[in-house]
């Protein structure tokens, strides 16, 4: 099928524009936020990529964030298939540590649907605000390797930051819910907050 | 490493958690930040001091009472690597701050509480500095550069926190110090700017100049930057 690229590229600023008058600074504020935490995790956390997977209004686990395409293809792939280490961090409500993703047998349909991205070791630390768990924080490294527990604590006291940031944000606007069908904006990724 | 974020997978989140009890506070958050910094660094505790609209450094939070300790202390003395880092602007480590001859002042009453190796680090509102966090271990240290480059970046954090946690709760008097260097911050960076053209200094030596004439002549640092940018001069200049 062919794609007019131009017609494409003003189709996508048209949508982004509209939504970024809908949601207004607040929303523009806690994306850039977001974004800067997020990135400084893989800086500090030492890990390749760093992704977060959050719950929507109707208890559903998206993917909000991501500092590299291997991370958005794990988020997303999570999100659809409702299995993966996020959700188990959910499940748990704890760190799940995974040594080698390939090679564990649960999470063989999330491994299928990652090729060609690698993806080695992942570990998904919950993100908690209040008594509820609302997300998870899940790094990446390309390699397998053997989480340590001072990792496991660090990663974890670090989702517990992004969680207290979450929750600040969200008192200091109001902020639209997504749309009825729950799914998210195709047109709107990838046209997100850079940190520095 | 830049990160994306799907606006509408964030709003759709902040949505949902605008239910939740509002059982946060700026100082809490801060706390959140310094607690989360001791499992990142692996060190033994770690503090944050901010400015007061004088641009005097007080206690916000401390991990534990040694860590507390040691901020009070440097705030008593005026001397210390957080009081440094704040006032340079810059990154200030030291091996053995119970040793180390730059602050005699505070070197005996930390001793008793096992505080070494420190690192202290500015950080920044809007970009104006506001304050200082400080890492420390309870045995002497020689920092790498790695660690350095990982506390820098963790101020980012911080500031994105500080940030986050004035636009939420402008309540308390916490809030009242931040806030201030968010009002004031064109009046404080032009008069950084003019001190900086009129003497041929350095921005941390600007600033330093404009907080001390503030803490001097006890009045707002914002206030001393406004007369400075009238006048062309500073308080104690005039006198």
């Amino acid at each position: 099928m062919a794609v007019d690229e131009q017609a494409l590229a003003d189709s996508i600023d048209a949508l982004t524009g509209s939504l970024a008058g809908l949601a207004g600074p607040p929303m523009q504020s806690a994306s850039a936020h977001l974004a800067a935490v997020v990135a400084a995790a893989a800086d500090l956390l030492g890990v390749d990529s760093v992704g977060i997977l959050l719950l929507d209004e109707v208890g559903r686990l998206r993917a909000a964030a991501s500092t590299t395409a291997t991370a958005d293809r794990l988020e997303q792939a999570q999100q659809q298939l409702g299995i993966g280490p996020g959700h188990d961090s959910m499940t748990s409500r704890g760190t799940v540590l995974v040594p080698d993703l390939p090679a564990e047998p649960a999470y063989s349909p999330l491994v299928a649907e990652l090729a060609p991205f690698r993806i080695g070791a992942v570990l998904s630390a919950p993100i908690w605000v209040e008594q509820d768990v609302v997300g998870n924080l899940n790094l990446i490294r390309s390699d397998a390797h053997s989480w340590t527990e001072q990792e496991a604590r660090a990663s974890t006291a670090y989702a517990e930051v992004v969680g207290k940031m979450l929750s600040i944000s969200a008192r200091s606007g109001k902020y639209r819910p997504a749309a009825p069908d729950g799914r998210p904006d195709a047109a709107h990724r990838g046209r997100g907050h850079h940190a520095r | 490493m830049p990160a994306n974020v799907d606006a509408r997978a964030l709003a759709a989140s902040l949505h949902r958690l605008q239910d939740q009890p509002a059982g946060h506070t700026l100082r809490g958050s801060l706390q959140q930040v310094v607690d989360a910094c001791v499992q990142l660094f692996s060190v033994t505790g770690s503090g944050l001091m901010v400015a007061d609209a004088q641009s005097v450094l007080r206690y916000a939070v401390a991990t534990d009472g040694p860590g507390q300790e040691l901020e009070e202390v440097q705030l008593e003395a005026g001397e210390g690597p957080c009081v440094l880092a704040f006032v340079l602007d810059r990154l200030v480590e030291t091996d053995d701050a119970s040793a180390d001859p730059r602050w005699p002042a505070i070197a005996d009453r930390i001793r008793p509480l096992a505080i070494h190796g420190m690192l202290g680090i500015p950080v920044h509102l809007s970009g104006i500095p506001v304050g200082s966090l400080d890492v420390y271990l309870d045995t002497p240290h020689h920092w790498d550069d790695s660690e350095k480059r990982a506390l820098s970046r963790y101020a980012d954090v911080v500031e994105v926190m500080i940030e986050t946690a004035v636009a939420a709760d402008r309540a308390g008097e916490l809030a009242e110090q931040l806030n201030y260097a968010l009002d004031y911050r064109v009046p404080i960076e032009r008069g950084v700017g003019y001190l900086m053209a009129r003497d041929g200094i350095e921005h941390p030596e600007a600033f330093n100049r404009l907080r001390l004439a503030a803490r001097s002549s006890r009045r707002r640092i914002g206030d001393v930057a406004e007369q400075l940018l009238q006048t062309g001069t500073l308080p104690q200049e005039a006198s």
